[in-house]
């Protein structure tokens, strides 16, 4: 479902776009963002045994901090909150918007966070986190700019964090309308007796669109880049370790 | 023991030490030292990341005339030699004054005047007397109008593309102070645009010095404002706001203080926060050309032209260059709704727009800092190895040094920059430092004391330019035959231009009511007010740097009216302080009485007793001692843009100057400039000070192209209405600049009575 989604909307976003562009300069973004993690955990002290080991999620959070109302935004997530260690789980958000006169800006933000607590009086536990992410951004029309972001961090801040922001845009005579980015990590931290940890992953789906609707603009050069670019991005793809 | 220590003293007190002064000579720029920002680009945490994306981020913002709400670029009146050399629309009626007159414009020698009128050389200067090098023949015309800039028609603001457009929403009418016959004319700065060349070397910038040399991160007011600061992110999901104390940094203080100007560039209402909503998804320049060759923006691989073809914009967007510019705590957080909204409503600000203060000033700053002029023929000429008196340089440039000096221009004009307000810097150079040196390669000079030249003794001390940056120095002024002592800001000085009261200068107060002066703060400091002194600087000020001194120990009380010299009137300099700080400026002191101030009764007696002379100040009609460099290309002169020529700025030197005030600076009646010899080598001297990259615009002196707002089609007496932007305003005429690289352009720039008709 997810990966059908990233391959439909964007294709269904040109396709509007193509269709209406003797009449208005369409503006809209496309972007997405998912992350596939997987959680395992060992006791040092007495392997096998998790039973004073808690972990449990919390969120996403969905906060959809601008919508102005002129726009036509929409978004969409597909949630495998945790419940176990050693399970793969899959979290997809997307959002969109298209305008064809006037403003709009639409902006969301999804705050999602894993909870490790220690009830061990004496036992060490290793956590090791693994996840692969991926995002795409896709701008068309006449002014539009999106921004897909991901953020990733401990609470105490002393086990490695990291961010990844994606920023497609058409800009004056500056075209840069389809982006994609992976990438994947692998985290180990250990949480000695009777402490705590928390783990934050943050996605965000923004984007400002500007049209105007007086006169009939021809196709810009930017879709044509964006067709092309939409066309071979799957291809393109490739994996990237951040941190 | 007494009899002579009274004679010395009784002498000193009737002999200024003026009359000996012979003072610093004209000393090359070449590696002087740039105030240092600690913090800004060094240190563990530097706000700026990457400083050559900054400079490209601060050039593009200082050109780019999207940043006003109607056209308004920096760059807009800062386009020739960093200043401005249009004629046309150029005169404000003098409205930061208390005359009758400030809100009426004033008809000029050539018959006309007031808003769209275009200058004629006639029209100066525009204060005249009968013989322009005798005061006592009488005057013949004055105004309290000033040359200054076209800036805006401001209005109110209600918003902006994000995108596209240079012009901001908002809703004008015609000015009632600026327009012909009911229809509005672009509104005009009550101060002429000074060059932001070498700007760097001020202490504080603008006439009246109210940047601060502090930088806040928000505000022109440095610690003066307590609720300035910045944006920062602190953890996963939290933020901040924190202050800034950034030294050194007067000219970003400016930028913020000048982006909200309703004169200069702005619509009211509109916010900083607010310009980087419309900007920062923007391309830079989107509208005007870019040099294929630009200094900054080309080894950034930042432009789309070529040699054959220059393209208007760069090639990423503002948010993308503020991203790799500026450390990220200052704009990653995700989140909206801590950072205020817009006043004309809408979606709360993010971080990185409510920190668009920060980005768009630090960054002109950088962008600003390059700008130094250091190959001019008194840079590059080369120097007597003792005295450091330049030898390469015409006959008659080397005569007009003499003159120069011998009139005593260079006891304000002094240090590298040739100003007295580049405290910090002319303090750093006159401190010998290992391996500091300044200069041509063949002609390299150590830092310290005689770095400026030494005749009998080393001359930077004439200009009370020592190693501790005193902000305050007490001095002699002078009002007709009646001299005075009086504690002014160093580097500001009232040389009566024009009428005291059509401009206070740096008596001027803050937006806080508060003092703009060092001096006015200082009165409060000595007065035992600790809560009134706003600049830290005023805390360092050492009493024993003073030409005049303030209190003196002589063993003995003397009661005269001028010095706190009873003993119980006084206390040691430091002694509110430290016992350290006593050491300290005690050993400043050239003399041997030591440093002393008065105490907080004495001061407190002497202020509120108003025949009391000790504590007179000189701050009424006293403005920046303006940089000479360049400034053949710099017209029109002075805080009000009221002479056209350099003859004419020296022969108002010749007369000691213009009006006579007890505030009026003491070197102000002792100009040798009776001789036309003379004022034609201090003319061909001042002309060693322009630097050939600025003439010609080459590296770093380059820029985009700038089409500026050049006056109203008509003239002063009739304009057409129908403004593109707003039917009751005048329609214009435009000036092109067209866009240089770094090899400059082929024409030279041209002084500014060129441009004026006869």
């Amino acid at each position: 479902m997810p990966f059908t989604k990233k391959i439909l909307m964007p294709a269904m976003l040109l396709a509007y776009c193509m269709s209406s562009q003797s009449a208005f300069a369409v503006s809209a973004y496309n972007s997405d963002a998912s992350i596939t993690y997987n959680i395992t955990a060992t006791n040092l002290n007495t392997p096998g045994n998790l039973d004073d080991l808690d972990a449990y999620d919390d969120g996403p959070y969905f906060i959809d901090d601008v919508v102005s109302a002129t726009s036509q935004t929409s978004s969409d997530d597909t949630i495998e909150g945790f419940s176990d260690f050693g399970v793969s789980y899959t979290q997809f958000f997307q959002a969109e918007d298209s305008i064809a006169s006037g403003v709009a800006s639409s902006e969301y933000i999804w705050e999602y966070s894993i909870l490790f607590e220690s009830f061990s009086s004496s036992d060490i536990f290793k956590i090791t986190l693994d996840f692969e992410y991926d995002m795409n951004a896709n701008v068309s029309g006449e002014s539009a700019d999106t921004e897909a972001f991901f953020d990733y961090s401990t609470l105490s801040g002393n086990v490695s964090s990291g961010s990844d922001t994606l920023n497609a845009f058409i800009s004056g005579s500056i075209i840069n309308p389809s982006l994609s980015t992976s990438g994947s990590k692998t985290i180990n931290f250990f949480l000695n007796a009777g402490e705590t940890e928390e783990f934050y992953f943050d996605f965000g789906l923004k984007g400002t669109l500007e049209a105007t609707e007086t006169s009939p603009v021809p196709v810009p050069a930017a879709l044509w880049l964006f067709a092309s670019a939409l066309l071979a991005f799957p291809g393109l793809r490739k994996l990237k370790v951040i941190g | 023991m007494k009899l002579p220590k009274k004679l010395i003293v009784i002498c000193s007190l009737v002999l200024s030490p003026i009359a000996f002064a012979h003072g610093p000579i004209p000393v090359p720029l070449i590696d002087a030292p740039v105030p240092p920002v600690p913090g800004l680009t060094d240190g563990d945490d530097p706000i700026v990341v990457n400083k050559d994306m900054a400079i490209a981020l601060g050039k593009a913002l200082f050109w780019d005339t999207s940043v006003g709400s109607d056209g308004m670029a920096c760059g807009s009146c800062h386009f020739h030699a960093g200043a401005d050399s249009r004629t046309k629309n150029q005169i404000n009626s003098g409205i930061l004054g208390s005359l009758d007159s400030k809100e009426e414009f004033s008809t000029l020698n050539s018959g006309a005047g007031g808003p769209n009128h275009d200058l004629t050389l006639s029209d100066f200067p525009l204060t005249q007397f009968n013989n322009p090098l005798d005061k006592a023949d009488g005057l013949s015309r004055t105004t309290d109008d000033a040359i200054a800039s076209s800036g805006t028609f401001s209005g109110v603001y209600t918003g902006a593309s994000a995108f596209t457009g240079t012009n901001d929403e908002c809703d004008r009418s015609a000015d009632p102070l600026f327009n012909v016959h009911g229809i509005g004319t672009r509104r005009v700065e009550p101060r002429n645009a000074p060059t932001v060349i070498n700007a760097v070397f001020n202490h504080r910038n603008f006439w009246d010095g109210r940047a601060n040399n502090v930088f806040n991160g928000s505000t022109p007011w440095g610690d003066r404002d307590p609720d300035a600061g910045v944006w920062v992110k602190t953890g996963r999901r939290s933020v901040e706001k924190q202050q800034l104390h950034l030294i050194n940094s007067s000219l970003a203080s400016q930028v913020v203080a000048t982006s909200l100007s309703q004169l200069e560039m702005v619509c009211s209402n509109r916010s900083i926060a607010d310009l980087g909503r419309k900007l920062l998804l923007r391309q830079p320049l989107q509208y005007q050309k870019v040099h294929h060759e630009d200094s900054v923006f080309g080894p950034l691989n930042l432009t789309y032209s070529s040699a054959e073809d220059q393209k208007p914009g760069l090639n990423k967007t503002y948010k993308t260059m503020i991203r790799q510019a500026f450390a990220s705590k200052y704009w990653s957080y995700r989140r909206r709704g801590k950072f205020g909204s817009p006043a004309i409503g809408g979606n709360a600000y993010t971080q990185i727009e409510a920190n668009f203060p920060m980005f768009f000033a630090l960054s002109v700053q950088l962008y600003e800092s390059t700008l130094i002029s250091d190959q001019a023929p008194i840079d590059t000429t080369t120097r007597d190895p003792d005295s450091y008196f330049p030898t390469g340089l015409s006959e008659s440039a080397i005569r007009g040094i003499h003159v120069f000096t011998d009139s005593h221009c260079n006891i304000c004009h002094a240090g590298p920059a040739l100003t007295t307000a580049a405290v910090a810097s002319n303090s750093a150079l006159v401190t010998a430092t290992p391996d500091a040196f300044y200069g041509p390669t063949h002609n390299r000079r150590p830092f310290g004391p005689a770095a400026m030249g030494r005749q009998t003794i080393d001359d930077a001390r004439d200009a009370f330019i020592f190693s501790h940056p005193n902000v305050v120095n007490r001095d002699k002024t002078r009002a007709s035959s009646n001299t005075s002592d009086r504690l002014l800001d160093f580097g500001y000085f009232n040389t009566g231009v024009a009428d005291p009261d059509s401009d206070p200068g740096l008596a001027a107060t803050d937006d806080f009511g508060n003092p703009l002066s060092f001096t006015d703060q200082y009165i409060s400091y000595l007065q035992g007010k600790s809560e009134k002194v706003l600049d830290n600087s005023v805390n360092e000020i050492y009493s024993c740097l003073f030409n005049t001194q303030l209190a003196m120990n002589l063993g003995f009380d003397l009661p005269v009216s001028n010095i706190f010299a009873i003993s119980s009137d006084f206390e040691a300099d430091g002694n509110r302080e430290s016992p350290d700080q006593i050491a300290i400026r005690n050993a400043q002191c050239f003399n041997s009485n030591g440093a002393f101030i008065p105490t907080v009764e004495a001061a407190i007696t002497a202020f509120n007793d108003e025949n009391d002379k000790k504590l007179l100040t000189a701050t009424q009609a006293a403005f920046k001692v303006p940089t000479l460099r360049n400034i053949e290309l710099t017209g029109p002169y002075m805080h009000n843009g009221s002479m056209a020529t350099l003859e004419q700025v020296v022969e108002f030197y010749g007369r000691s100057g213009n009006f006579h005030t007890d505030n009026l600076h003491g070197l102000m009646n002792i100009a040798i400039l009776g001789d036309p010899e003379k004022r034609a080598d201090l003319i061909a001297f001042l002309k060693t000070l322009t630097d050939d990259r600025v003439r010609y615009e080459r590296a770093p002196f380059d820029h985009p192209e700038i089409v500026v707002p050049n006056g109203h089609k008509g003239d002063a007496t009739s304009v057409s209405a129908g403004n593109p932007l707003e039917a009751s305003l005048a329609e214009e005429d435009f000036l092109t600049i067209p866009a240089s690289g770094a090899n400059g352009i082929s024409a030279p720039l041209q002084p500014f009575e060129s441009f004026l008709a006869p």
